[in-house]
């Protein structure tokens, strides 16, 4: 057999592209036809119901478990399956079976009548109101914290107006504070052109298809880019069924309480009172240099929607003396599911609350 | 998949494709990124979202006295029926903290969990076991309990 010719595909080469272009052509049938990807299956129960907010329990898959239990707080923005996405890759999963007790705060859509809630709601009333339930659940006075994006927001403002209270340990995920750092987001919400009470006061919640596109389009060619790329991989049934769940949860935005947005945009957004340690929440002052708890901040160096200097203020800030901050590559997602999460966030997350969490 | 292929784009055609994609789309988010930054964009976007919230009013008001002619209740009345609702479910969650508080004042009127109960004795592999002699060196050197 004569050796290939530089630069002209050998026959084999050819035979495989031209399998897998069938491949792609039967499986990409299927990808049209196929119902939403199952996600969010570890077993698991509600022991909460209050409108917008459901706290779930999930079943200890270890024959002990670590004395102080764990809370996680979702962003408001999506649903909280994005920590439980399929076994394999559900943090979930991993830390129930590293002995931890997992409880999780997910959110439903808000309805039309909780346009009403603001900071105060989530920050004095849903965490706490968590929290104890935590403690009732597991018998256990100490509680850990891990907040994911503005999960991770209400989570600081919890923990810097409970300083006393009973938060063991602080995780936070890709967590903004200077929000003069989110360049796109200041610029469309820039106070001149933005008449965010019109928006509020017309349409009660903020809708999540506004949401959506203003997610999007803080990378407008990525969505068509990961089409194109999926169509390349369509053979692979592992990168669909990831690709499948992954788009799922990007696009299953929640709407948010019509007045926690306007807060968001004008106190966050406008003021930044966050960073600059003047937010107040039902009269106390949020000042992060009150957290004196052990604190783990972990951020994405490629995080186009909580950009690197937007989060990294927090670690400075906060008055604990252990503290530590983990930069990962990969973006906003890859810190709570995907392959550099399992291979290197998770065991990291499990190294670091394992030693606080007896 | 690392391979001769994959050292080669030449001897894999999808590589030509993957390369083509992964540019596109960096020069379409930085140059349709820079534009969208601007005040501009900004004035045009919010330009465009206001004629649609007037629009929505009118639209909204007008069905309003649609609904009032026809005797229904608008969306506004359902919500404010459904914030009373709400009004009513919370009151009954604290009447109900309250009769379980009266039940057991121990449990602060939480409702309980029916997962399974397991032991909450687990130690970290770095933490060495519980014994006194272990746990008189952890004492030691400070280490959290």
């Amino acid at each position: 057999m004569n050796a290939p010719d530089a630069g002209v595909p050998s026959p084999a080469t050819m035979h495989t592209e031209i399998e897998r272009a069938i491949q792609r052509n039967i499986k990409g049938l299927e990808f049209l036809s196929a119902g939403p990807p199952t996600v969010g299956t570890t077993p698991k129960e509600e022991i909460l119901r209050r409108g917008t907010l459901s706290l779930y329990h999930y079943h200890p898959m270890a024959d002990e478990v670590y004395r102080v239990p764990l809370l996680m707080v979702m962003a408001t923005t999506n649903r909280a399956y994005i920590f439980d996405l399929a076994p394999g890759q559900s943090m979930v999963e991993y830390l129930l079976k590293a002995g931890y007790d997992v409880y999780v705060m997910d959110w439903n859509p808000p309805r039309a009548d909780e346009k009403h809630l603001r900071f105060e709601d989530y920050v004095l009333d849903f965490i706490p109101d968590c929290v104890r339930h935590v403690q009732r659940a597991s018998g256990e006075q100490d509680v850990s914290l891990l907040g994911y994006c503005m999960g991770g927001v209400l989570t600081a403002m919890y923990a810097a107006t409970h300083a006393d209270g009973p938060a063991k340990n602080l995780v936070f995920f890709t967590t903004p504070i200077d929000f003069s750092q989110m360049k796109l987001f200041n610029s469309w919400s820039d106070r001149r052109y933005f008449d965010v009470d019109r928006l509020v006061d017309t349409l009660g919640n903020a809708p999540p298809e506004m949401l959506f596109s203003a997610f999007d389009l803080l990378r407008p060619a990525s969505r068509t880019a990961g089409v194109a790329q999926l169509w390349e991989k369509l053979d692979n049934d592992d990168f669909v069924k990831s690709y499948r769940m992954f788009d799922r949860w990007s696009t299953e935005m929640l709407p948010l309480a019509g007045e926690y947005f306007r807060q968001t945009v004008k106190e966050l957004m406008w003021e930044n009172r966050l960073f600059t340690n003047e937010l107040k929440i039902g009269g106390r002052r949020v000042d992060l240099g009150r957290i004196d708890k052990p604190v783990l901040h972990v951020v994405a160096q490629h995080d186009h929607i909580v950009p690197y200097d937007a989060s990294k203020p927090l670690i400075a800030q906060v008055g604990s003396t252990d503290k530590e901050e983990v930069v990962l590559k990969g973006g906003h997602v890859s810190v709570a599911a995907g392959m550099n999460a399992v291979k290197r966030l998770w065991p990291k997350l499990d190294s670091w609350l394992s030693e606080r969490s007896t | 998949m690392a391979g001769p292929s994959s050292s080669n784009p030449l001897l894999d055609p999808m590589a030509l494709w993957r390369d083509a994609v992964g540019q596109w789309e960096k020069g379409i988010n930085d140059v349709v990124g820079k534009s969208l930054g601007t005040p501009e964009f900004a004035q045009g976007m919010h330009g465009a979202m206001g004629t649609s919230l007037s629009a929505q009013k009118t639209f909204a008001d007008l069905t309003g006295r649609y609904l009032t002619a026809l005797n229904l209740p608008s969306r506004a009345e359902v919500a404010a029926l459904g914030e009373r609702m709400s009004a009513i479910e919370a009151r009954l969650i604290r009447m109900n903290t309250l009769l379980e508080h009266l039940v057991d004042p121990g449990a602060a009127g939480l409702a309980t969990t029916t997962v399974a109960k397991v032991p909450r004795t687990k130690r970290p592999p770095s933490l060495p076991v519980p014994e006194p002699v272990a746990a008189k060196k952890r004492d030691k050197r400070g280490g959290r309990a």
